[in-house]
């Protein structure tokens, strides 16, 4: 078993550190980075990499941080509020010692050690049933006085009762030495301090009275610090209103530059980002991201903001994988299997056009392309890629490429039938030496379970290397949902791996599906679909998407 | 004065009212007159995640604190990926900070998912020019395709420049057991670049324009610049057809330096810091 704690900022430096182990925080670093974290409460939130689980807290530009190795029992309430004190005690004592010298920073240390400390015995508590070795948590501690903690950490684990009883009795007198009004605290504070300080005793029944001393010493220490401090989150909700006099005045000095407040800029700028056909919910994130990414400053110039919200949606649309396709075909040329690519989406949205024109890319580039026809649903489907095939076939006689193209079909039927025909196709491209096998799939709705089920089947029989869902840059609001049902559908261990948007060129500015797909599901885009010809596909040009969506 | 003056004045004044307005939104919103406040000279800090570029800048940075306080074995603080990019000062040469200037030092994050605000950050905010030197920071002990995947893309936009700018691979964490000596990265990469460049121009050669395209153009080159309209083109210019690809082709500098910065032993690299301030100015 093994956790840590860490404090970093948005720099990378770190703070504070509980124990050495500070290199499995870069994973979570690269969730944040990515977006991939769970979001339990605003600014709190929690991801899962390997075997660790992380939870995290952010305040300002602060972010408190820590792991377990073993899907623990805590609950996220003890977590957060532990995370919120480790917080608050780091920054009032940041605040009041500007020189850091080593007395503070052992203060700290103790501090901080102390509180990750009830943490850990709280979580042991709760295993106690399942009887993990307890004694052998992190002996990478540094601080003198959590050592006791260790050791009763290990004699507490006998029967339940006889401990609580004891913990009752030696607790009177701490309350008394520890300013008798443990408990008037402020709610969530004084039910923690008085819990701390229980716990705190538990420890000490078999240690030396020096050591209790000291002990208790911290645990007031901390309720000084933790009840002094008033909830930080609370005055930001009742900030506004005020501000906005001088209506017409404010207007023109703002067209000329100066600052304005903030949440009619929020306003302004959430209806310019619905009117480029992005939807409510998201245009309310990323509002939401850019007020807190400016610090809740009240009053910023337009310019900030747009370039804030420029940062922001590029930071959205920039893959986090690479999205070199041909280079990761080539390595895999000498394989056994070829590398298999699949197309789902919405009915009608362009996957076999699509599929057509990627086709042809690949084609060009000397690329051996075996289509696989598994729309077995729709009549006339398999036909229409014959026809595209057909085509292909032609243009890439009259070109100098010694690449082949082919089809592969079984005709039409249900059930099985799907995952059948992918099989046999694939082994099929191994025998006769091609490298790409593109799986055409049928159009389904999202929001039919009974059409949805057998894509996590069909997943899972065909393996493919890639899935791509083409979506149609047409759909307003619903390619949210479109873009989540499809990449949940094949279920918990695989996604899907790009986007394609197709009919672009008949949108205009209005690109913003392409933000609501991206932000629903994390997924990047590959192509965007801009014609009706094969080589009307092209790699999606953030800079310009974003100028035309903040223009 | 009667009323036909007075009609004219007012005619006039609104006039200038309205061009003085139009005059002054298009210095405040257009990209005309509207200076980032990262336009000067600066050095910047690239390269892959957990290489070690946020412990060198902050090391760089926090150079003559230390000094001060007397205490040459300053500790270096660990550090977690950075989230931001980090912006800070340097006095260069570091071997007078009495005739130093200051220079801008940038610590750029290695995520994939930052690539296009790096590439925006180099030509609009700092923009070329004042780039006077980029260290590209190598874990000695890592893979190196993908950092080869990166400067292939990164090649193009700092070759731009008559000149090209000055490039510092700073090979760190040589104290480790597994690392590799610099002659070795270097013709990995180099090996690595060389088959990127193969398939990027053996792509779409034989088709004139159709295939995918990269769509996109940046319209705003700045002056005497050379233009290359895709990576495409500038690696066939540096590259003729059937070569291997070797640093020296391209027109910067490319220095390779091991050290290590948790170590302590930098100076390698903070020579080359001051001989590009020196040289420069």
């Amino acid at each position: 078993m093994s956790q840590s704690l860490v404090i970093f900022n948005t720099s990378g430096k770190l703070h504070y550190q509980y124990n050495n182990k500070v290199h499995p925080f870069n994973e979570l670093v690269s969730s944040i980075v990515n977006e991939t974290f769970h979001e339990i409460e605003p600014n709190f939130f929690t991801t899962t990499s390997g075997q660790k689980r992380f939870y995290c807290l952010k305040r300002n530009k602060f972010y408190t941080a820590l792991y377990f190795d073993v899907i623990t029992t805590i609950d996220r309430e003890r977590i957060k509020r532990t995370l919120s004190d480790i917080w608050k005690t780091y920054a009032k004592i940041a605040e009041e010692e500007i020189v850091s010298d080593a007395k503070t920073t052992e203060k700290l240390q103790k501090l901080i050690d102390y509180q990750v400390e009830q943490l850990m015995k709280f979580k042991q508590e709760r295993n106690e049933l399942s009887k993990v070795d307890s004694g052998a948590v992190s002996s990478a501690n540094t601080s003198g006085t959590t050592t006791p903690v260790r050791k009763t950490g290990g004699v507490a684990s006998g029967p339940g009762t006889g401990k609580k009883m004891r913990k009752w009795d030696s607790g009177e007198p701490v309350e008394v030495s520890g300013d008798g009004t443990a408990l008037d605290y402020s709610e969530s504070k004084g039910e923690s301090g008085a819990e701390q300080s229980n716990n705190a005793d538990q420890l000490q029944i078999d240690q030396s009275a020096f050591k209790k001393e000291n002990d208790l010493f911290i645990v007031n220490e901390l309720n000084e610090i933790l009840d002094n401090d008033d909830d930080d989150e609370d005055d930001e909700a009742g900030e506004e209103s005020g501000s906005s006099g001088g209506g017409f005045f404010s207007k023109v000095s703002a067209y000329f530059g100066s600052t304005v407040p903030i949440d009619s800029l929020n306003k302004e700028f959430y209806n310019h980002l619905i009117s480029k056909n992005i939807s409510p919910p998201t245009a309310t994130k990323i509002t939401e991201k850019i007020k807190s990414e400016l610090n809740n400053q009240k009053q910023v110039t337009k310019q900030v903001y747009k370039q804030t919200l420029e940062t922001e949606l590029t930071k959205i649309l920039t893959p986090n994988v690479s999205t070199d396709l041909l280079y990761e075909i080539k390595g895999n040329k000498s394989g056994e299997r070829p590398f298999v690519i699949s197309v789902v989406g919405v009915n009608g949205v362009g996957k076999s056009t699509n599929l057509a024109k990627l086709a042809y890319w690949f084609l060009q580039n000397d690329l051996n392309v075996l289509i696989c026809a598994c729309d077995t649903f729709r009549s006339g489907a398999v036909e229409q890629l014959k026809v595209h095939v057909n085509n292909l076939q032609k243009l890439n006689s009259t070109s100098s490429s010694n690449s082949k193209i082919d089809i592969f079909e079984k005709g039409y039927g249900g059930g099985d039938h799907v995952v059948a025909t992918a099989k046999s196709a694939i082994q099929y491209a191994a025998q006769e030496n091609f490298d790409i096998v593109l799986i055409d799939t049928a159009g389904r709705t999202h929001s039919n379970a009974k059409l949805m089920a057998p894509l996590k089947k069909f997943g899972d029989a065909a393996n493919p290397d890639r899935i791509i869902m083409v979506g149609e840059a047409l759909v307003g609001t619903d390619s949210v949902e479109q873009a989540q049902n499809f990449n949940n559908a094949f279920g918990n261990r695989r996604s899907l791996d790009f986007f394609i948007i197709s009919k672009v060129d008949t949108v205009g500015d209005l690109v913003g599906t392409m933000i609501n797909m991206v932000m629903a599901t994390r997924v990047p885009i590959l192509f965007v679909g801009t014609g009706q010809t094969y080589t009307d596909i092209k790699r999606l040009s953030v800079k310009r998407v974003v100028n035309m969506l903040t223009s | 004065m009667d009323g036909v003056q007075i009609t004219l004045l007012t005619l006039l004044l609104g006039l200038l009212i309205t061009l003085g307005v139009s005059y002054f939104q298009s210095t405040t919103f257009g990209k005309i007159g509207v200076k980032s406040k990262h336009n000067r000279p600066t050095f910047m800090i690239l390269g892959p995640n957990n290489a070690g570029k946020t412990a060198l800048y902050f090391r760089l940075v926090n150079k003559l604190d230390d000094e001060d306080s007397g205490s040459g074995s300053s500790k270096i603080s660990p550090t977690v990926s950075s989230i931001e990019p980090n912006f800070g000062e340097v006095n260069l040469p570091f071997s007078s900070p009495s005739i130093g200037k200051p220079f801008q030092l940038i610590d750029f994050p290695g995520h994939l998912k930052y690539s296009q605000l790096l590439s925006k950050l180099m030509l609009e905010e700092v923009t070329l020019r004042k780039i006077k030197g980029v260290v590209y920071v190598i874990d000695s002990s890592s893979e190196l395709v993908e950092i080869a995947k990166n400067l292939f893309k990164l090649f193009p936009l700092t070759e731009r420049l008559t000149n090209g700018i000055d490039f510092l691979f700073a090979v760190n964490k040589n104290d480790l057991f597994n690392s590799r000596p610099v002659f070795k990265i270097q013709e990995i990469l180099e090996s690595e670049i060389s088959k990127l460049i193969k398939q990027e121009l053996s792509e779409k050669s034989r088709v004139g324009g159709s295939g995918i395209d990269q769509g996109d153009d940046d319209d705003d080159v700045e002056e005497g610049v050379a233009s290359f309209g895709d990576t495409r083109d500038f690696w066939s210019s540096v590259v003729s057809s059937k070569q291997e690809f070797k640093f020296e082709m391209l027109e910067g500098n490319m220095d390779f330096y091991s050290g290590s910065v948790l170590k302590n032993k930098i100076s390698p690299w903070e020579n080359w810091f001051d001989e590009k301030v020196v040289n420069t100015t």
